[in-house]
This record gives structure tokens, C-alpha cells and sequence, in this order.
């Protein structure tokens, strides 16, 4: 039996942070691995073989660095709290049933998230802008949408989709098996009006995003 | 004997390639033909339906991750074949088209000879049967 069955999505670490971009870096990625926030890796790292994770991974260092930018943990409590914050989130984000998570500020000040039967608090050590806390259970709905669809959009580009059932999860144009790499290397020698004119089910504006991407464009 | 080309390939290939269907007893559909955006649990069951034995998948990156569903296809019973031009060469369509004209009489063989399913590496200068661990060595 291979590492996944057909339709799980496998990254790699700089997969993982191109698609994450311009956020995301592969150090932080790995930073995170070896702190053991994101579990362990598909395949671990191992001389001439990329680390491999899996398309639920790609959505926790999602989720880890929305929380850490969001909730800006002073330097002191950032690793710890993230740590602690993340594990719980986790384990009720990608739980079989959902639990409908909320943020809420704490009557001692702190952030604090319940899943409505237990809660967590958490000391970012900063004050929070009152508009975050909604904003953070938004991106958990939408975080959770994507674990059942298996999907996670690539912003700030509508057009292309890391859809871990299609071509394992790679960059590709919406509605299409088409990889933003694959047309990324063909611009090298052809104009975008040609790949248009060669490949007619791949649209100008999934092209052109795809281009901008890949940063051809 | 059938072949599909996955969607990265330019479409009029298979066009192009059935003109030797004759000859090589060998025929191909371009996936978009069949099964436009379809996903990779579906490719076992269209390549059934099709009666096709391969698919060629034109990757130019992250080989690592794309090994793993190149071994779920083998392991669901579809042969891989994939592209590898020299380093300089850009997978234009021309460069698909001279790549797999020039070789399908070595294609042909290479499926109708093997047992089993096959990851066949195709380069400018022939086609060679290819273990996983050896195409990720090589592609990196």
C-alpha cells in the first residue's frame, strides 16, 4: 500500500508554501513540524526526499498563522500559547462532527474559545482589536468548508484552486486539471495568447492569475 | 491498446497521435475528450471505461508530492508515463508531440512486453521503464 490512496492531496514543505503565499515561508513550516504543532509529516524529511504532508497539514499551517497573525502573541508567548491554542483547535476543527468554535474576550481580558461545552483560555499578552475575535470564527467556518470539500482557495487569485483530489492537491485553474506550474513553464517559450489559442478549455483570466502566481506575469 | 493524456498536454495530441493508430496498434484520448477537471479517484474507473492500459501526466514540478499519486495510480492498475525532456527544453506542444511520435513504436512495446503496471520515464532520447524512487532521485 502506497503513502495515500487517490484523492488525499500530498504536499511538499514548498509546495505547501507557495500556495500559502506571500505569507508563508518553508522555514516556518518546518519550524512548526519540528515543534510538532502540524503532527507528524506523511514522510519525514530524509536526505534527497522532500518532507511530505498531508492536504489536512496544509490547512493547520493555515490556521496556525492566521491565529498568530490575528491574535499578534507578544514574542514571550507566541510558541507555548500557539502550541496549546492550536492542539485544541485542531482537535475540533478536523473532528468527524463539527463544533461550532467561537472566540470571545475573557472577563479577565484574555481571548478565550469554547466549542460551547468546554473552553480555552488563552494569554496573547496584546491588547486585541474587538473586531478580530468574529473575524477568527469566520476563517474557522471557512477552514472547516475546506476539510469537507478538500479544497482550499489560493488567494488573492479566484481562479485557481489547490483541490486535494486533482492532481494530489497541486496548484491548478479551477474546473480544470490543468497545473499553474505546467502553464508557468510553457510561458517560457510561448505567448500567453498561443497557450490560449493551443488549450481552449483554459480561460485568460485563470491564465493570466495563474501567470501572476507562478510570477511570470 | 489505448492511452490517455491528462490535461496538461495539449489537446490536439491525441488527434495527431491516432493518425499511427494503424500502424502501432495503439490509439489515445486526451482526457478533456472524456472527462473534462476529472479527479484522481475517477482516472482508474475512466481509464477502465475507455479500455485504456496508461495515462501520460506531464509534471514539471514537486516530483516528490506527484510520485505518491503516480504510485496510487500503479497501485490502482494504471500505467504512468511520464515527459522528461532534457533541462533545456520547455514541454511545448511541439516538444510533446516529437516526444511521443518518435517513441510510440517503444511505448507500444514497452506495454504490451510488461506485466503488470509500468512507470515508463519518456525522454528525447527513448523510453525506459523507471521505478519511483529513481524518478524522484532524478527530478528531484
Amino acid at each position: 500500500m502506497g503513502l495515500i490512496a487517490l484523492g488525499e492531496g500530498v504536499y511538499t514543505v514548498a509546495e505547501i508554501s507557495h500556495i500559502l503565499q506571500p505569507s508563508m515561508t518553508a522555514r516556518k513550516v518546518h519550524y512548526w513540524l519540528k515543534k510538532g504543532i502540524l503532527g507528524q509529516p506523511l514522510r519525514p524529511t530524509r536526505t534527497g526526499r522532500p518532507t511530505l504532508l498531508t492536504f489536512e497539514q496544509l490547512l493547520k499551517v493555515k490556521t496556525v498563522q492566521h491565529l498568530r497573525d490575528d491574535l499578534h502573541f507578544s514574542l514571550q508567548r507566541v510558541t507555548l500559547t500557539v502550541e496549546e491554542l492550536s492542539s485544541w483547535v485542531f482537535d475540533r476543527l478536523f473532528a468527524q462532527h463539527w463544533y461550532e468554535l467561537h472566540f470571545y474576550r475573557s472577563p479577565a481580558g484574555a481571548v478565550a474559545v469554547t466549542d460551547g461545552v468546554h473552553n480555552l483560555e488563552v494569554g496573547t499578552g496584546q491588547l486585541l482589536m474587538p473586531n478580530l475575535l468574529p473575524e477568527l470564527d469566520a476563517f474557522l467556518r471557512r477552514t472547516r468548508d475546506d476539510w469537507e470539500r478538500r479544497a482550499v482557495d489560493i488567494e488573492p487569485y479566484p481562479r485557481l484552486i489547490s483541490n486535494a483530489r486533482v492532481l494530489g492537491g497541486a496548484p491548478i485553474i479551477k474546473g480544470t486539471r490543468v497545473e499553474t506550474a505546467f502553464v508557468a513553464h510553457m510561458a517560457q517559450e510561448l505567448e500567453p495568447r498561443e497557450i490560449l489559442r493551443l488549450y481552449p478549455y483554459i480561460d485568460p483570466e485563470g491564465l493570466s492569475q495563474a501567470l501572476k502566481f507562478e510570477r511570470v506575469a | 491498446m489505448k492511452i490517455i493524456l491528462d490535461e496538461n498536454l495539449w489537446p490536439e495530441l491525441a488527434t495527431a497521435l491516432n493518425a499511427f493508430e494503424q500502424r502501432y496498434h495503439l490509439s489515445f484520448v486526451h482526457i478533456n475528450d472524456i472527462a473534462p477537471g476529472a479527479q484522481d479517484p475517477d482516472i482508474p474507473d475512466i481509464c477502465t471505461e475507455q479500455g485504456a492500459t496508461a495515462i501520460v501526466s506531464a509534471n514539471v514540478r514537486d516530483f516528490g508530492a506527484r510520485r505518491v499519486i503516480f504510485e496510487a495510480l500503479l497501485e490502482s492498475g494504471v500505467s504512468v508515463i511520464v515527459p522528461r525532456p532534457s533541462k533545456r527544453a520547455t514541454l511545448t506542444p511541439e516538444v510533446q508531440m516529437s516526444m511521443l511520435i518518435r517513441h510510440i513504436p517503444k511505448i507500444a512495446a514497452a506495454l504490451r512486453k510488461g506485466q503488470g503496471q509500468l512507470l515508463l520515464k519518456l525522454t528525447e532520447g527513448g523510453v525506459t521503464e523507471i521505478s519511483l524512487e529513481q524518478l524522484v532521485r532524478e527530478t528531484g
